[in-house]
């Protein structure tokens, strides 16, 4: 097993915080063990985690990778070819991934969009890039998620702005794997 | 500054009978705190560390019960719940993590995620063999991390 860990400070600008009641910024902090049959990813907010998610790849998905999952703020390839094959292509993303509660509020539909998120991540951008360290190439992606439910409560003044905690949360787990 | 994380490998004392151990522990650092969990990671030693050849044997959460619920309780024992998030078909594995879990989360009194990590060619009469050896060196292991920093 290898382990990997970061350790943030939610900035307090962007409106993550969801206690109240703590006057600095909240930690975020990422730990990642890699086994041989599963990633297993802990996201803790202020040391605490509470929720368990299991993600895995469902069906053989021969469309994956031509019409992937949109990354939360990876801009790149949005918009450039919205021509008359698009209905033709149209899939439901959430349908390719696989995700089981096992501790948490299994309703919560915000819980499997951050999950297929972060496994598009690894599937497509982290595991590639660490080939050399993961033996096989072709992985069978298993993601075992162990996640602080406060960091998706919508704090008291505002609604909260969910994407930009999921464009940070994902930019967070990169930045585990830079060298 | 929450928690932190502490990679270990723990010799035995004896040698050859008893197998090393691979910890990799994520702790709170405030030990007052009882909503932080500890979360745990074990296995047998690997002579390559860096092939990753381990699997994920067992995932274990367990959690103390509050204090009046405990007393309403009439279940005898101890004062905890818990549960496999992943489940094994081995009760060797699943029986190692289930004690760990509750006994840790028992005794430190906060939530508990604990996991096997299987080498392998592993051999399930080895966790039989050292079933309270691997006990009680977590639990020290845990100790000695938990009082060392304040």
């Amino acid at each position: 097993m290898i382990s990997y860990e970061f350790r943030t400070c939610i900035p307090k600008e962007s409106d993550i915080c969801s206690n109240a009641s703590s006057t600095e910024g909240n930690e975020l902090y990422l730990q990642a063990t890699h086994f041989s049959n599963t990633i297993l990813l802990q996201i803790r907010l202020n040391g605490e985690m509470d929720s368990t998610y299991e993600v895995s790849l469902k069906g053989l998905n021969p469309l994956l990778d031509v019409d992937a999952v949109p990354l939360a703020g990876n801009l790149e390839n949005t918009g450039d070819d919205l021509d008359d094959e698009e209905e033709e292509f149209a899939r439901d993303h959430l349908s390719d991934y696989q995700v089981v509660t096992k501790l948490g509020d299994s309703t919560d539909p915000k819980a499997p969009v951050v999950c297929i998120q972060v496994a598009e991540l690894y599937r497509r951008v982290l595991l590639p890039e660490m080939n050399s360290v993961m033996i096989q190439g072709n992985v069978q992606l298993s993601l075992l998620i162990t996640m602080s439910s406060k960091i998706w409560k919508p704090s008291r003044e505002k609604n909260g702005d969910d994407f930009g905690k999921l464009v940070f949360l994902l930019k967070c787990i990169k930045d585990m794997y830079a060298k | 500054m929450s928690i932190r994380t502490v990679i270990q490998s723990i010799e035995s004392e004896s040698g050859f009978l008893q197998p090393a151990l691979d910890i990799v522990a994520t702790i709170p650092v405030d030990a007052q705190s009882n909503k932080i969990p500890i979360s745990l990671v074990v296995g047998f030693k690997q002579e390559y560390p860096l092939k990753s050849a381990s699997s994920l044997a067992c995932y274990y959460y367990a959690i103390p019960l509050t204090k009046d619920r405990y007393m309403n309780s009439k279940s005898g024992g101890s004062g905890v719940v818990g549960i496999p998030l992943l489940d094994t078909n081995n009760d060797k594995i699943r029986d190692i993590a289930r004690r760990l879990a509750t006994i840790i989360s028992e005794k430190f009194k906060r939530p508990c995620y604990i996991t096997w990590s299987s080498l392998p060619d592993e051999d399930s009469s080895m966790l039989i063999a050292n079933h309270l050896y691997i006990l009680n060196k977590c639990l020290n292991f845990l100790k000695a991390e938990l009082s060392r920093q304040k």
